[in-house]
């Protein structure tokens, strides 16, 4: 008997090491979810009219505000909107007034992951599921932020996810594997992107400390306020802190995307105005800026095919999309993105049974789907992602409007 | 011998080939892979009891109940 348990355990390590992408561990991990009714949408604030909001006239595009809503399909759209402001309304990013539609493959899958899909969207390039911002061989590529920082633009990163999670990473660290995340985290600081916002405090936290993930005794939270960081982890402090340089890090994992934290869209709003005070020259002449916003947990929500809180995500998102079009209409000088890096869940919808008030909802997968997925413009330059492109289409895009030469770049 | 429920990790982009209270054989294929080499397969022969889906490692944690044969 002991002779055949042992031959159990050997074959199953032989499998599990033959296969790689399998580990043993125990359950749990789930992301911290909110005290809250998924159903309650008291705070959604709809547009008011479903009239697009006007072209913006030709002139140099300033700022770029970069929306992800991870594993958000044309679907997850659909629904919120049916559930929030029914089937003739439309969301916020609904009534930005160019549509197109993005091919999201990786390098080796017909169906990418948040690395490669972010790399994507990061750096111009096609590279293998679970890499950061580097090709397949591992030449590390100049992200689409990091360019616009070398050009003198403020930069900022917002994610309901720890910041170190894949798509934010996508855009200021470059790592073989999504899981590097202390490496990441290092990476981040390192970049000195102006605004950092979102979960993963454990992080950055040293060896020891209450809730830390790392195995050294770097303190990244120290490193950060040494290298001209404030630092901030509430709601309070967001509010009232003024610097160039935000370290925000609300929870030791992930958000919760509920009070007392900060909203995404609070998140965004407070990221705007951060990074349009950054980079004011002394004689007054502004550099612009680039910030991208990621919902992160909607693609959660859809691998667990809940669909209240996968419209609750997409909600809470599209908010965060208004305030950046709203900060955008005032400027005139701001284009604002809203894509996904790749839709979650294949989702479908039909016509409800008979006496059903809604839809009747269908998921094809618990993992990721090759759906194409929506691009949504506002701004100068929007007209330029009118159409059918690949998503390494969408920062080449970017960098022409911000005359970022070449692009993509290898880094030396 | 009361055999332990056997914890699995996959990578969550992909589409899973069993759900909770399905009968996975040993070597079965439990989800597509980016490529024809990297298809997990089960350890052992069971009963799916549980999916949980791990968003901060973006994972799948799939346990099996053993039943049957499990050994080479």
């Amino acid at each position: 008997m002991r002779k055949r348990v042992a031959g159990i355990v050997t074959a199953a390590i032989l499998v599990l090491l033959a296969i790689g992408a399998v580990g043993v561990q125990t359950a749990g991990g789930k992301y911290p979810r909110p005290n809250v009714d998924s159903d309650d949408l008291s705070f959604y604030r709809a547009p008011i009219t479903t009239e697009s909001y006007p072209q913006t006239p030709a002139r140099r595009v300033r700022n770029v505000i970069f929306c992800i809503g991870d594993g958000m399909g044309a679907n997850q759209v659909a629904l919120a909107r049916l559930k929030a402001v029914g089937p003739e309304g439309k969301l916020h990013m609904e009534k930005m007034p160019v549509g197109g539609l993005v091919r999201t493959h990786s390098n080796n899958s017909l169906v990418t992951d948040s690395a490669a899909s972010g790399t994507a969207l990061a750096t111009g390039i096609k590279t293998e599921n679970g890499m950061i911002a580097m090709a397949p061989d591992e030449q590390p590529y100049f992200t689409i932020l990091e360019l616009a920082q070398a050009d003198g633009m403020a930069t900022g990163l917002v994610a309901t996810s720890a910041i170190t999670h894949a798509t934010p990473a996508s855009f200021a660290a470059h790592v073989k594997s999504r899981k590097m995340e202390t490496t990441i985290a290092e990476h981040l600081i390192a970049n000195r992107v102006n605004v950092l916002f979102g979960g993963g405090r454990k992080f950055f936290l040293p060896k020891g400390a209450p809730d830390s993930a790392r195995k050294d005794d770097r303190d990244l939270i120290a490193e950060a306020k040494q290298a001209g960081y404030t630092y901030i982890e509430t709601t309070a402090e967001l509010r009232t802190v003024r610097h160039r340089h935000l370290l925000g890090l609300f929870q030791p994992e992930a958000l919760t995307t509920a009070p007392p934290e900060p909203s995404l869209e609070l998140l965004t709003q407070k990221a705007i105005g951060t990074l349009r005070r950054a980079n004011v020259s002394s004689a007054g002449r502004r550099k612009g800026f680039f910030l991208m916003v990621e919902g992160s947990q909607i693609d959660w929500a859809c691998h667990d095919n809940d669909a209240d809180n996968m419209i609750r995500q997409t909600l809470l998102f599209d908010q965060a999309v208004g305030a950046a079009v709203d900060f955008a209409r005032k400027d005139g000088r701001t284009l604002v993105l809203v894509t996904a890096d790749h839709e979650t869940g294949g989702l479908t919808f039909t016509a409800g049974d008979k006496n059903a008030a809604g839809p009747k909802i269908h998921w094809s997968t618990k993992g990721h789907s090759g759906a194409p997925v929506p691009m949504y413009a506002f701004g100068p330059g929007a007209e330029t992602f009118a159409g059918v492109y690949d998503n390494t289409e969408i920062p080449r895009k970017i960098a022409r409007l911000l005359d970022i030469r070449p692009f993509p770049r290898p880094r030396k | 011998m009361k055999t332990a429920d056997v914890n699995l990790r996959l990578d969550a982009t992909y589409h899973l080939n069993v759900g909770v209270g399905d009968t996975a054989q040993r070597g079965d294929v439990l989800c597509a892979g980016p490529g024809p080499q990297e298809k997990p397969t089960a350890p052992v022969s069971g009963i799916v009891t549980d999916i949980e889906f791990d968003a901060e490692n973006h994972e799948f944690v799939i346990r099996i109940h053993p039943t049957g044969e499990t050994g080479p």
